[in-house]
């Protein structure tokens, strides 16, 4: 038998990493605290508070305020159709309003310009981002809706309750957490989004801080703006916590519910799938026919350049190269969130959940200026690009590598480990396999979003580097519509099998579990 | 010689104390059954004892070497312990022929699968099989196959056999016990479940609150629980108020069921008189009786008699007694009890 020895509490080497990397996640926020610390009330408050501050906060509030209510109503209403009705081509469309969240917004309003010129202000912003971001509802409600206990509906039936009735007083409030969730990653999304709003000339804070920077590099007045925006986005996060409220929602039934009766929409019909078709046409025809009436009018000239795969390989490099970093960099926040959960752990991971919140230009802004004043060697490389990507998308893996991780059976672990494997040996052989499949999603997930960042990259990335997102971006700049095409192709084209890989991992795609044979 | 030496073993978690000073040791090649109700510490009792957990005070010794001391052990893969879990956690992605050879090195043959199948009354050709697609019971037995393998000096069951529905459970049990009995292992199971901790067990070991209340064999629990709480838990029992006479030999208790002689130490003066069920003979008594049959609830082979002892009386109180004859009394008929055996006699609350 084997020798005594001392036990450790958690394997030191994991708390050390996870710790590094909650502290890197600092930096940003730590950034705009120290600048606005040491800036001075007096230059503070001249740079805030003046007109075109006050404009840009009226943009960027009418915009949240707008496009957050309609991407929930949009989000629900496709959702309860999808799940709880007899929509014709029903698991066609399922796919299709998903689908937006594989167009880049810039690309979805590079599309929406050149179809109408004339589209530009507040109205465009708020079309453009409801279209591209609605889906963030519509995916987490559409999944809430397909786990609701059906029974708890037949039972508000029993007691009086009419469709409608049945639907606000009892299916709605059910919602509310992933309509609470998907309408904060919507509100987020508008605080950062960069291109789309630039490409229709509506200013937000982020495009003005974008403006401010490329005009006078990093000045005090980009900080100030940088820090307003994060008031707004700390705003946002009070909101959805004070949105989500205490009540519980968990099913208090046992067993397994049984599938939820879809409803025959009768004389509702027509108009369902008038809503469902026209959302498709603008979210993703619209912008589709415009890429390619683009890339009919380029010919086959177009392709003909080199910048194209040279842009197309570095993007698939740093989004390779991001989604493994960042993915072997979550594991050790997840694994002792999961397995040795105390208030570190939690502290640990809501620290990234706050940076990845922070718009990226803001992150941009606070690398940029930290590697210029303390590791200047750093600056302008593709580690900082990485480091920004790493930030930015840390919760996408550690969200996925929890859930993973939170699936294995600890019985088996403990079982090898009494039939002779060492604890290691033991993760490796058992609980690998069941993370497996979850690690993929969340590195898949940061890929997609890697390959289609254009804001902190365009800060960020070495002179000379050029991705599919800064190529796109400075040929729209050159007023270059045809040459920009197949740029937004191929991020389209990138995208999209990632996106329809997470979409199919969705348990009503996956194949019937087998049953056990006794 | 005892396989496993416990002493003074205390555990909590985050506050919560589960195990406080806890010494029980298992003789080897004995079967101990550890029982308690949900949440008494049993299985971590147990997984203390399989390495996955390390102990705040007291020590663990198995085959006489410590293996584990607080803040010090040695580790699950390093103790010659099987652990068979609830659900047997078999591993899904490997076949039974590859879960029952993991934990040997090297790659195991064919044969030595095949030999330890049989061993557990299974036929050989389930090897390819998956696990998914066995029947609890089968999955059970695999788990036990898997943890014999690699011959371990002691082997921990966590209620191996509370997921089989009943026919299946004790023929599993039996043949479960009759297995290891032939190789030699030392055994420590863990239930809530009385009826199997009393046919299963050399030793029973009866935990509560984190504290050894009662540890012997299973017949001495049974006839001479130490308190009222141990009692109830291993079986039914009638508890009838009484008065204490007499010393030693003598000792008796003067109940609604008469003059009962007492087989532990009480002092004299009231008691709790308890008495297990199959102690009390019940005969139709008419009109002499001194119990009226109040209710005859019927469960086939056997009735359980509600009889209102001594209607009327300063002693009057009520019965639950089970009755085995073709000829059942009616409500309403008068019955006389007899009493054989000892009662146990413990303060009254």
């Amino acid at each position: 038998m084997g020798r005594l020895r001392p036990t450790r509490r958690l394997p030191s080497t994991l708390l050390v990493i996870a710790g590094a990397v909650s502290l890197l996640g600092l930096v940003p926020l730590g950034y705009i605290i120290v600048s606005v610390a040491t800036t001075g009330w007096s230059t503070l408050a001249a740079l805030v508070f003046r007109a075109r501050v006050g404009e840009l906060l009226a943009n960027t509030g009418l915009l949240v305020l707008i496009t957050v209510p309609a991407s929930i109503a949009l989000g629900v209403a496709s959702a309860w159709l999808i799940e709880r009705t007899r929509l014709p081509a029903g698991r066609l469309f399922a796919v299709l309003l998903a689908a937006p969240l594989a167009v880049p917004a810039f690309v979805s309003s590079y599309g929406w310009v050149s179809a109408v010129p004339s589209l530009n202000g507040l109205w465009a912003g708020v079309l453009i981002s409801t279209l591209c971001y609605f889906p963030l509802v519509y995916l987490p409600t559409a999944a809430a809706l397909k786990r609701l206990d059906p029974t708890i509906e037949e039972a508000a039936g029993a007691l009086g309750l009419g469709a409608w009735a049945i639907f606000f007083r009892v299916v709605l409030p059910q919602l509310r957490l992933p309509i609470v969730g998907g309408a904060l990653l919507v509100g987020l999304h508008q605080l950062a989004e960069y291109g789309a709003f630039a490409m229709v000339r509506f200013d937000t804070f982020t495009t003005a801080i974008v403006q401010q920077y490329q005009s006078t590099f990093n000045g005090p007045s980009a900080t100030a703006l940088a820090s307003v925006l994060v008031l707004c986005c700390l705003v946002l996060l009070v909101a959805e916590s004070a949105g989500r409220g205490r009540a519980r929602y968990a099913r208090i039934g046992s067993g397994v519910p049984r599938a939820a009766r879809r409803r025959e929409l009768g004389r509702w019909q027509l108009p369902a799938m008038a809503l469902v078709v026209g959302i498709v046409v603008l979210a993703l025809v619209v912008p589709f026919t415009s890429v390619a009436h683009w890339l009919v009018a380029g010919g086959v000239e177009a392709w003909a350049n080199d910048a194209l795969l040279q842009a197309l390989i570095t993007t698939i490099g740093y989004g390779l190269i991001g989604a493994f970093v960042t993915l072997a960099l979550a594991f050790p926040i997840a694994f002792i969130a999961v397995r040795r959960p105390s208030r570190t752990s939690r502290a640990l991971e809501s620290m990234n959940y706050l940076t990845s919140s922070l718009p990226g230009i803001v992150t941009a802004l606070a690398l940029v200026t930290v590697t210029i004043r303390l590791v200047h060697p750093l600056y302008q490389t593709a580690a900082l690009v990485i480091l920004a990507y790493l930030l930015m998308f840390l919760p996408r893996a550690i969200v996925n590598l929890r859930t993973g991780l939170a699936q294995v059976p600890e019985g088996a672990e403990e079982a090898a480990r009494s039939l002779g494997r060492s604890p290691l040996a033991a993760f490796l052989t058992v609980a690998v396999r069941h993370i497996a499949p979850s690690a993929l999603a969340g590195a898949a997930l940061v890929f997609l979003a890697i390959v289609t960042e254009l804001t902190s990259t365009l800060l960020l990335a070495p002179s000379g580097t050029r991705t599919l997102a800064t190529q796109f971006w400075s040929r729209i700049n050159d007023i270059d519509y045809v040459g920009a095409a197949p740029f937004a192709l191929l991020m389209i084209l990138l995208s999209l099998p990632v996106t329809y890989f997470l979409f199919a991992r969705e348990p009503r795609f996956s194949r019937e579990p087998r049953g056990n044979a006794a | 010689m005892s396989q496993i030496e416990i002493a003074g073993l205390g555990k909590s978690f985050g506050g919560t104390t589960v195990l406080t000073d806890l010494t029980l040791t298992v003789p080897a090649g004995s079967r101990t059954v550890v029982v308690g109700a949900s949440g008494s510490g049993k299985t971590t009792l147990l997984r203390l004892l399989g390495g996955f957990e390390t102990p705040d005070a007291g020590s663990i010794r198995i085959g006489g070497r410590i293996v584990a001391d607080p803040g010090a052990l040695v580790p699950a893969h390093e103790r010659a312990v099987g652990y068979v879990s609830q659900d047997g956690s078999l591993f899904p992605h490997l076949s039974v022929g590859a879960n029952v050879g993991f934990g040997l090195s090297g790659r195991p043959g064919e044969k030595s699968v095949a030999e330890l199948l049989e061993m557990v009354s299974l036929d050989a050709g389930l090897a390819t099989r998956r696990p998914d697609q066995l029947s609890g019971g089968q999955q059970q037995r695999v788990a036990l196959a898997r943890a014999l393998a690699r011959k371990p000096l002691v082997m921990l069951l966590d209620e191996p056999f509370s997921s089989l529905d009943a026919g299946l459970r004790a023929a599993t049990r039996d043949a479960v016990a009759a297995l290891l009995e032939a190789e030699g292992v030392t055994t420590v199971l863990v239930t809530h479940d009385q009826a199997e901790a009393l046919s299963f067990a050399h030793q029973l070991a009866v935990i509560r609150d984190g504290r050894l209340a009662q540890v012997g064999t299973p017949r001495e629990l049974y006839a001479r629980p130490a308190d009222v709480r141990t009692a109830l838990f291993l079986g039914d029992a009638i508890l009838l108020p009484g008065v204490i006479s007499g010393r030693a030999a003598e000792a008796a208790a003067e109940c609604a069921l008469g003059r009962v002689p007492i087989g532990n130490s009480h002092p004299e003066g009231a008691a709790n008189v308890m008495l297990r069920p199959e102690q009390l003979t019940v005969e139709v008594d008419e009109p002499r009786g001194t119990g009226l049959v109040e209710s005859v609830d019927f469960f086939g082979a056997a009735v359980v008699l509600g009889i209102r002892l001594n209607p009327g009386s300063s002693s009057e109180s009520v019965v639950r007694v089970p009755h085995r004859s073709l000829d059942n009394p009616a409500v309403g008929s008068r019955v006389s009890i007899t009493v054989s055996g000892t009662a146990m006699a413990f303060p009254t609350a």
